[in-house]
């Protein structure tokens, strides 16, 4: 009789672990989600790191054919809207002890005329009653435009009060944020080192998730900064802050966060 | 001048840049590290007498709802009593809870005030009176208890260290609007990830004010709930904690509640966090810094948990800074600074949960869908800045003025 039945499985038997964690017809009995937890190996860390490290290099060896195809696709959308519009490489220093050549936008934007400075400050004007007739589910928009507004409103008062002594120039605003973006690039693979790489997603993702973000960087900078440099042309430097303030940066890292979440969501 | 400005602007970042590194080793540790639930396993036993309360003014709609279910509970018999807090409504609520004290005597006891002072801290402090239990629980009244959240709630207090526990509180509402599911990140956020790395770290985790209970010695110990704070709860926790009372935190003894489903119901439950917040941040700062009953690491996670609500309009400074920067013209540093300070807001997001922070939590809840609305956080983000600037203004306005802080009551919605 006892020749028939299997010997008891020893404790310390992996199998007996795997069995312990099978439910219903095989499937896992998950822990429950105040007790989850992940276990990170040595090799994902290093892993993380030597990645990050891989990406810098590969942007920084592509960084000047990057700079040119930059310049191309600024050349690309003015050239037929503004006829006159130069677009060259000017060196620039990036990184201590390493410079950089980055496009550089010759196009005629200066202090407001009457009519821009009357027709911005409208323009402000009009989003500032907008965001007070929006409805109240729509608040956070309101507060957004009412931030626009302002920063706007700064800058007509500005241009009224000291149109001479602006600090800024068309060719610094593209020049800056050419930069800014590509020291984002940058720090990207690292963004993601730290904040995404230790998850359980496979590496092949894990690398597509950041190759996809540096794409979407390469392609958006520079079309994003045609629309700046055409909207300043013509509008004057009157709208040169909030484009910085609001339409720069933090556009940047809101589509960076726009493809993290995407691949946070994306399943095992 | 120029240089001040400057100086100032990388303070602000220096400080934001300190809270987005405490989000992200709290995230670490939660995400990687084992969760420890010391009291899970606690069953048979000989379990403390507890009186659950639920202050309630003008509930009619979801006192019931919240009766029932915790008229279901797993406890032993006769060691578990309900007493919801009728706190001078003038709907049907103090009758929905007579007919229920009518139908289940001795397990429901009502207490009815009809007069004193507005307001959740000060119901709890008149009825405090009557609780001869050992422990006392609170519900708010929109609260859904499931069959064994009392006695996971209770267990902890079997160490004697323990003054207060915390339970995880998790929207039912959440999938109304866009708001109800970005309140469902951020409060996934906070509770799997931040107040469960504070457990796991030995750190301060907080009492809520709901979801959570109190050793009625302790209470008393400490004088009993302070009516004259808007965040009675803080206020709890800091007091316990220079008394040398551990609060304890059980990510397991979860809750449903609802959560605000208009923008305007939730800028006013933000500024009365904020306010009540700050209350707490004056009256116990000094006392916390120069306590020795309290290690370092309590004081240290203690200090930053009570500026929290500080970090928004100092970083509304910091946005006003990169703007008059620009206007003078340092754009090389200002815009290595604004990078710098782009990068960290958006890592300091809603109630200052990193964004690391909401995707870990909504990774460990299975929720993975979620992740994609971190972008729409900012949304969050956008209104909790204004909101909390202008309470922190607010509560200005009212010191000068000796004006007595106000309690606003959050809307429900279920009928």
């Amino acid at each position: 009789m006892d020749s028939d039945v299997a010997p008891a499985l020893p404790i310390e038997d992996p199998l007996f672990d795997i069995l312990r964690r099978r439910g219903y017809r095989g499937t896992p009995i998950l822990v429950h989600r105040a007790l989850a937890w992940e276990r990170v190996r040595r090799s994902t860390i290093l892993g993380a790191i030597l990645a990050a490290l891989a990406f810098n290099l590969l942007l920084l060896a592509l960084a000047a054919p990057l700079m040119q195809a930059w310049a191309a696709v600024l050349e690309f959308w003015l050239a037929p809207l503004v006829p006159s519009v130069q677009v060259g490489l000017l060196p620039r220093p990036l990184l201590p002890g390493w410079s950089l050549a980055l496009p550089e936008l010759a196009l005629g934007a200066g202090a407001p005329t009457g009519v821009q400075w009357l027709n911005t400050l409208l323009g402000a004007i009009v989003l500032l009653l907008a965001s007070l007739l929006l409805p109240p589910r729509a608040r956070p928009l309101a507060y957004l435009l009412r931030l626009a507004a302002i920063i706007q409103l700064s800058a007509n008062l500005y241009f009224y009060l000291f149109p001479s002594l602006y600090p800024h120039s068309l060719r610094s605003h593209v020049t800056g944020l050419f930069s800014g973006a590509f020291i984002l690039m940058l720090l990207t693979p690292w963004i993601h080192a730290l904040t995404y790489y230790p998850f359980d997603h496979r590496w092949a993702r894990k690398l597509a998730l950041t190759m996809l973000t540096l794409l979407l960087f390469a392609v958006y900078a520079p079309v994003s900064l045609a629309l700046h440099g055409w909207l300043i042309h013509q509008a004057s430097l009157v709208v040169q802050p909030v484009l910085y303030v609001l339409f720069g940066y933090p556009i940047d890292i809101f589509l960076l966060i726009c493809l993290y979440g995407w691949g946070m969501s994306w399943k095992r | 001048m120029i240089g001040l400005l400057n100086a100032l602007l990388l303070v602000i970042i220096a400080m934001v840049l300190v809270y987005a590194t405490r989000h992200y080793l709290f995230t670490l540790v939660r995400m990687f590290l084992p969760a420890n639930d010391l009291y899970c396993d606690l069953d048979d036993a000989q379990w403390p007498t507890v009186t659950v309360q639920i202050p309630a003014h003008n509930e009619e709609d979801v006192i019931g709802h919240c009766l029932d279910s915790l008229l279901a509970a797993a406890y032993p018999p006769g060691r578990l009593l309900l007493m919801p807090v009728n706190d001078r409504s003038d709907d049907r609520t103090g009758e929905i809870i007579d007919r229920y004290a009518a139908e289940h005597p001795g397990c429901v006891v009502p207490f009815h005030r009809a007069a004193g002072k507005p307001g959740k801290a000060a119901a709890l402090k008149d009825a405090l009176e009557h609780v001869d239990s050992e422990i006392l629980i609170v519900f708010d009244a929109d609260y859904t208890p499931s069959r064994t959240l009392i006695k996971r709630l209770v267990a902890p207090f079997f160490d004697p260290e323990i003054g207060a526990v915390m339970g995880r509180v998790v929207p039912l509402n959440a999938g109304t609007n866009l708001l109800t599911r970005l309140l469902e990140i951020e409060r996934s956020g906070g509770y799997q990830v931040d107040q469960q790395a504070r457990m796991q770290l030995g750190l301060v985790p907080q009492y809520g004010g709901t979801t959570g209970g109190v050793r009625v010695s302790a209470l008393k110990e400490i004088g009993g709930w302070h009516d004259d704070t808007l965040a009675e709860d803080t206020d709890l926790t800091y007091r316990l904690l220079l008394a040398g009372w551990k609060t304890a935190y059980q990510n397991r003894a979860e809750c449903y509640e609802e959560v605000p489903e208009t923008w305007r119901m939730r800028i006013r439950q933000i500024q009365r966090w904020a306010k009540g917040h700050n209350q707490v941040l004056w009256r116990h700062l000094f006392a916390l810094m120069r306590s020795r009953r309290v290690s370092f690491r309590e004081k240290l996670d203690g200090v930053f948990l009570l500026g929290v609500y500080l970090v928004a309009p100092v970083l509304a400074i910091g946005w006003i800074l990169v703007i008059v920067l620009f206007y003078l013209g340092q754009t090389l540093f200002a815009e290595a600074v604004f990078l710098t300070l782009c990068i960290f807001v958006y890592g300091s997001l809603g109630n200052f949960a990193a964004f690391f922070e909401l995707a870990a939590a909504s990774h460990l809840d299975r929720r993975r869908d979620n992740a994609r609305l971190l972008p729409l956080v900012m949304l969050s983000f956008v209104v909790s800045m204004v909101a909390v600037t202008r309470a922190i203004c607010s509560a200005g306005l009212d010191w000068l003025s000796r004006r007595e802080l106000v309690w606003h009551k959050t809307a429900r919605f279920r009928r």
